[in-house]
């Protein structure tokens, strides 16, 4: 179900941690709201799942006004930072909750109850544990408790805050591919908090970039990462390397070379560029519209090739692939750096 | 390596003589300061033979104290679980004006001596105290009756389950009851299907410690009531009686069953704390 965010507005004293935020989530997307901490992005998605109220601005839910509507009747389903299960309940139980409290009649029956409740956990492949209660439960296993919880009243509306935070990497890759897949197959509108750009690009169809209570930017994952609106949401996403440069005929000059600029060109004259590590290449020496360097630090990571560098006393960093660099490279040495291409804010 | 294994435990250990002296000093205090006293009321108790203790506590003006201190209990204590709840409720889970001043007022019947609780209570209701005139006009009586017991005792007794309660609920924090609001729960329901039964152990245990003060209060108590043989005598208030008029056996025999009581909350109190250890762990230890 679509959400229609105008204007919301939510002060703590005098700080405002959602300052006038606008935002139009489709019915059936999911969607990332990313930011770093302190940005409003889960005082963002408390408002819509009814924790948190608003002091200016509406909300509307599938075209209702929701804007100080109870949680219930919002009919949300809500995942918690850390999960949240009802420690003296059991799994079976924990997801029954909101079966058992729900306000329908007539009353939903045990056998209902107990059908729908397997189905979920059967979908959550945790049937055999529903007898365990959550301290006898992974990370992983408790987050798709709380997920089934959260689904098992039919919400129109996932919310999700910094749902992989406190699993570790491998367990949270299954669980986003897992996650995907059940987004897919249920069709309900998902919006998830995370302070994980990868995460967002990976995971979202639209990623919304918060900071300082304000959204910097909403697109694709492909829109935000290759045409950052901003130096901040540049600098986010992994933006790289921060270099001074002038802009002057069509592109950015850092230290004489001339660098393609990707993103929409600021006015001529002094300006802020972003390299990304995978945007540079090591050429021999001297050619032209190339910068000097001296190697820093290597580090081999897997089939990459990471290095430190120093230009003009500034730290680059840049990834090379590992298999197809010939060169032989020490720390020390002397080389030759070529700018493929640059993100330019003005300074 | 293993050159300086012996050397860094000799260095991080007591000699033997020392650890003794000191197990011996803590045993010794334990058995002079507690056990003893506690061995001397059953013996005293008991000097008559078993006869002579039975008579002591089916004697009509110990029967009726016995009476009365369960009576006051009986109030008192549901009183306060009510309140305490209530108040730690508050105090845990939101955020309000005045909470820090809540807070200390909670605390307030541990600070101030008991006697001066109970003659706060003689000033207030007491035939020339403030509302007084007024309570005699209508023909209500509160000092010198059971009113005034309980309410003595209500106050002295105030901060027990309320103190038990705020860490623990603090300690689990607010994710609970907003995960069942978000379910679709309703206030009631919350409180009962989740923030309740995460504090039962808890307030089990505020309730034993609660209930063992407001049997075994002395002083506030002693204020108010005016001391009337069968009728505002609580067991501790009898036991003094007794002792006073050197009736020692029928003395001790009444203050072993406040002693019984002492002994029941501990083993009850012990096993909560076995059996739900982690759970009350979170309470800061203050009584």
């Amino acid at each position: 179900m679509s959400i229609n965010i105008n204007n919301l507005t939510k002060r703590f004293g005098g700080f405002a941690a959602v300052d006038g935020i606008d935002l139009d989530i489709h019915s059936g997307e999911l969607m990332a709201l990313l930011g770093p901490s302190g940005s409003g992005k889960t005082t963002l998605l408390r408002m819509i799942g009814g924790l948190d109220f608003a002091d200016e601005g509406t909300l509307l839910i599938e075209g209702e006004d929701a804007t100080i509507a109870e949680p219930h009747a919002r009919r949300v389903g809500f995942v918690f930072q850390h999960y949240a299960l009802f420690r003296h309940m059991s799994v079976f139980e924990n997801v029954a909750f909101g079966l058992r409290v729900s306000r329908r009649r007539p009353k939903i029956s045990e056998a209902e109850i107990r059908t729908r409740v397997m189905n979920l956990l059967e979908l959550v492949q945790l049937a055999p544990l529903s007898d365990r209660y959550p301290n006898q439960l992974s990370g992983g296993q408790r987050q798709r408790v709380a997920l089934a919880r959260a689904l098992a009243t039919e919400p129109r509306v996932l919310l999700l805050d910094e749902p992989f935070g406190a699993l570790d990497a491998k367990v949270r890759k299954e669980l986003r591919r897992w996650l995907r897949d059940i987004h897919k197959g249920m069709g309900v509108t998902t919006v998830f908090v995370t302070h994980d750009q990868e995460e967002a690009l990976e995971l979202a169809d639209r990623v919304a970039i918060l900071n300082k209570g304000r959204i910097e930017q909403v697109g694709t994952p492909a829109e935000v990462y290759d045409n950052p609106a901003s130096a901040f949401v540049c600098d986010f996403l992994g933006g790289g390397t921060r270099l001074e440069c002038v802009v002057a005929d069509g592109a950015a000059v850092i230290g004489g070379a001339r660098v393609p600029v990707v993103n929409d060109l600021p006015p001529p004259g002094p300006a802020t560029a972003y390299i990304r590590a995978h945007d540079i290449d090591l050429a021999p020496a001297g050619e032209a519209g190339t910068l000097p360097a001296i190697i820093r630090l290597i580090q081999p990571v897997g089939p990459q090739l990471r290095l430190d560098l120093d230009l003009d006393g500034k730290v680059v960093e840049a990834v090379l692939d590992r298999h197809a660099t010939p060169l032989l490279l020490a720390p020390g040495q002397a080389v030759s750096l070529r700018l493929r291409r640059a993100n330019v804010y003005p300074a | 390596m293993s050159g300086h294994t012996p050397k860094s435990r000799v260095t991080l250990s007591e000699p033997t003589w020392v650890k003794a002296l000191i197990m011996l000093a803590g045993l010794g205090f334990l058995g002079f300061f507690i056990l003893l006293p506690l061995a001397a009321v059953f013996t005293e108790a008991l000097r008559r033979g078993f006869g002579a203790y039975a008579e002591a506590l089916v004697e009509p003006d110990a029967l009726a104290a016995i009476k009365l201190t369960l009576l006051v209990a009986v109030i008192a204590v549901p009183a306060n679980v009510v309140f305490g709840i209530a108040a730690a409720w508050a105090i845990a889970k939101h955020k309000f004006p005045g909470k820090s001043l809540l807070l200390t007022l909670i605390d307030l019947p541990f600070s101030v001596s008991p006697v001066i609780s109970g003659l706060v209570y003689v000033l207030l209701f007491g035939a020339h105290g403030l509302l007084g005139p007024f309570l005699r006009e209508h023909g209500v009586q509160i000092v010198f009756a059971v009113p005034g017991l309980v309410l003595a005792t209500m106050f002295i007794t105030f901060p027990f389950v309320a103190r038990e309660l705020i860490p623990l609920m603090q300690a689990q924090g607010v994710d609970e009851e907003e995960a069942a609001i978000t379910l679709g729960a309703s206030g009631w329901q919350t409180f009962r299907r989740v923030t309740l039964p995460n504090i039962r152990w808890g307030l089990l245990y505020g309730v034993l410690l609660c209930n063992a003060r407001a049997m075994g209060e002395f002083g506030a108590v002693s204020v108010v009531s005016g001391h009337i043989r069968g009728e505002t005598n609580t067991m501790p208030l009898h036991v003094e009686i007794l002792y006073n008029e050197y009736n020692f056996v029928a003395a001790f025999a009444v203050a072993s069953l406040l002693a019984i009581l002492a002994l029941v909350t501990l083993v009850a109190k012990s096993l909560l704390e076995w059996r739900h250890g982690a759970e009350l762990a979170a309470t800061a230890r203050r009584h």
